[in-house]
């Protein structure tokens, strides 16, 4: 009979605890969310006190914040690309700069620096978004969120990271004399480790702003959060969370680890 | 209720609780580092850093696209800047790639300086070994300094050509990708700039400009922290002082001098740099021999080097001038660039670093803040060409040190 009393009052200090800590962290969730609200709002604010019109809701839509990734070119990954591509597993040609080539009698696939890649290969097929994709796909590039784009006889592929789009790494794909050649820049990593989180997204307003600043106050028209590709040397890539700003001056690229333009 | 079903749902809010408690605490330290490393989540100092990559440490003084519609010029800090972003990947391809280089006749390598080209010229010679070793190269060339480099396109490959310190030029078969260079060299911009040899007024590579350019007189003032004599312990720790053990001298002079161990770094109140060491600061390099030890050097010491001076808020670009051995000594000498342009002091280097042993035993800096002054015109290069005895002097916009300041100056960088 103790111990039913105990456990009683045992069951009702644990739910009580329960409900206190699960009510705490909810708590503690609104709060983080309104602080990131009134963050975004006061630096919306700053922007228009410096002649910069910047829509809150856009910029609500945006993530708070990205993390990067890096990663070093996998020798392994490539070659069975080539293998994929080419039909046979061929050993690649590596006359150094990051540069490795794969040259087969069925066509030519090379890897560059940035995740830069230049394919020329037979094609008996009609050039369509889906053969691509395909033929990419079983060769191991990671094609899942790849949106493509089909016109005046060339498909363009645009690689997508946790649905965000990576703004610099398309393939474009045309067909000629029954050859296809594919070029472009491809994120092409075993598992690119995270390193790193990005700037707030209040700090982000504040680097756009300064930049739309420094372009004579040009008006913005939308934000977009995405990804660039940019290889650190022959064999790094880092993927750098951005901010894409359409502008009445064209489109700019921001970086949400410094805050400044990437030039592409 | 039966029993067990009582004990099964205290089981359960236990374990919720002790779930909720962790939650609790991890999203309590999420913004703490400290908290963060005690838990093994981050290692110490663990923000976002690039990987180890190799970068340039020597910055061209003359960058040029030959295009189509004539030579574009980078003859302003924000095209240079753009420019170089831009150029960056397929030098570097073109430099990691590039066979064994070959004598070539001056007259070849000139006919083939056509669109589309990329022009590169140095301060200095680099050599060659460096700039393929910051570029991935396989195999690193040894025996070769390089004052100029251009790519060029024959037979839908691209050639690297080369011109060492005597004037000599040189060609190397490359790999990189043809339709790069032919993207680059549709940048848009006026022509503004000719080679010597098109020009009438000598023969030669030599890049002239057509038009005026704006360039500022840059104010020189200390670095903050250097006038206050603070040395931050990150700048202490590059010569692997411990600030915390660590003695503070003042000197009648003003300089503070910071002793540990068998290290000294003197600060002086106008930025002036000494660090000397008997035991010499370890660059911790791996067990490669040969240009790839030398090349490792070369990195190291320069990432070390802009280190100080981001450490002391120092402005400008470093950037490798000579390097030199001295008995078993190599010894690094740095200039300084601002968006391409150099700066000449009228004593002096920039930093001198020397290594002995995989060791920084000694090293001198001449950390300054510049700040941009009054804007002067400078007359176009061809017209400063033309007003000169006929010969080969070579011109370069930089900037010389003055009483109040550095002022860009047309210089006559070699005789004929």
């Amino acid at each position: 009979m103790e111990w039913e009393k105990v456990r009683k009052w045992m069951l009702i200090l644990l739910l009580a605890v329960d409900l206190f800590l699960a009510g705490n962290l909810i708590r503690q969730a609104i709060n983080w969310r309104q602080i990131q609200y009134r963050a975004a709002e006061d630096a919306v604010a700053v922007s228009q006190s410096r002649g910069i019109s910047i829509s809150l809701e856009a910029v609500l839509r945006m993530p708070e914040i990205m993390p990067a990734y890096r990663g070093r070119r996998s020798p392994q990954l490539e070659g069975r690309a080539a293998a994929g591509l080419l039909g046979v597993d061929t050993m690649a040609e590596v006359p150094g700069g990051g540069v490795s080539i794969y040259r087969t009698t069925a066509g030519e696939l090379s890897f560059r620096r940035g995740g830069e890649v230049e394919l020329q290969v037979s094609w008996q097929q009609k050039l369509e978004p889906q053969g691509c994709i395909r033929l990419l796909g079983e060769a191991g590039f990671p094609i899942e969120e790849a949106q493509a784009d089909s016109q005046q006889g060339r498909v363009e592929l645009i690689q997508s990271k946790e649905g965000y789009p990576i703004f610099n790494s398309r393939l474009v794909c045309t067909l000629e004399n029954d050859q296809l050649r594919v070029r472009g820049r491809w994120l092409l990593l075993e598992e690119p480790a995270v390193s790193g989180q990005s700037m707030s997204r209040a700090q982000m307003v504040l680097a756009v702003c300064a930049l739309l600043e420094e372009q004579g106050g040009t008006p913005l028209y939308g934000l977009r959060a995405g990804y660039c590709l940019q290889g650190q040397d022959a064999q790094n890539l880092i993927l750098e969370p951005v901010w894409e700003a359409s502008t009445e001056e064209g489109t700019l690229l921001i970086s949400c680890l410094t805050g400044k333009q990437l030039n592409f | 209720m039966k029993d067990w079903l009582k004990n099964l749902l205290l089981a359960g809010l236990l374990l919720v609780m002790l779930l909720l408690l962790a939650v609790t605490f991890f999203t309590s330290v999420r913004g703490s580092s400290g908290g963060r490393r005690l838990l093994r989540l981050e290692e110490e100092g663990d923000t976002f850093t690039l990987p180890e990559a190799s970068t340039p440490i020597a910055y061209p003084e003359v960058l040029v696209l030959v295009r189509e519609n004539g030579l574009f010029c980078a003859a302003d800090s924000q095209n240079y800047t753009q420019l170089y972003q831009q150029i960056e990947p397929v030098y570097q391809e073109a430099l990691g790639s590039a066979g064994a280089p070959q004598p070539m006749e001056e007259s070849v390598y000139l006919a083939f300086l056509t669109n589309p080209a990329l022009v590169v010229q140095y301060h200095a010679p680099v050599p060659l070994y460096l700039l393929q070793a910051w570029s991935g190269g396989e195999v690193l060339r040894d025996g070769l300094e390089v004052s100029g480099a251009a790519l060029v396109l024959r037979e839908e490959k691209v050639i690297l050509l080369l011109t060492d310190g005597t004037g000599g030029r040189w060609q190397a078969a490359t790999a990189a990708s043809a339709e790069n260079l032919i993207a680059l060299c549709q940048w848009e911009g006026e022509s503004n700039a000719v080679f010597a040899k098109d020009s009438a007024l000598l023969p030669g590579d030599q890049v002239l400009t057509l038009f005026q350019q704006q360039r500022t007189v840059l104010a020189v003032s200390a670095p903050e922290l250097a006038s206050r004599g603070e040395l931050p312990q990150t700048v202490q720790a590059i010569f692997d002082m411990n600030a915390y053990l660590a003695r503070v001298y003042l000197n009648a002079d003003g300089s503070r001098v910071y002793v540990e161990g068998r290290g000294t770094v003197r600060l002086s109140p106008n930025g002036d740099l000494i660090y000397s060491s008997t035991d010499g600061s370890d660059l911790k390099l791996s067990a490669v021999q040969g240009p790839e030890r030398r090349a490792e050097i070369c990195q190291k010491v320069y990432d070390l080097v802009c280190q100080l001076w981001t450490g002391l808020g120092a402005s400008g670009q470093p950037s490798l001038e000579e390097l030199r051995f001295d008995g078993e000594a190599m010894v690094l000498r740095f200039g300084l660039c601002v968006d391409g342009v150099f700066l000449e002091k009228t004593e002096g280097d920039w930093a001198t670093v020397v290594v002995e042993d995989g060791a920084i035993v000694s090293a001198a800096a001449s950390l300054r803040q510049l700040e941009d002054g009054e804007t002067v015109s400078l007359l176009p290069l061809k017209l400063a060409q033309g007003g000169l005895p006929a010969g080969r002097a070579m011109l370069r916009i930089r900037l010389l040190e003055g009483a109040d300041g550095f002022h860009p100056a047309v210089c006559r960088v070699t005789e004929d």
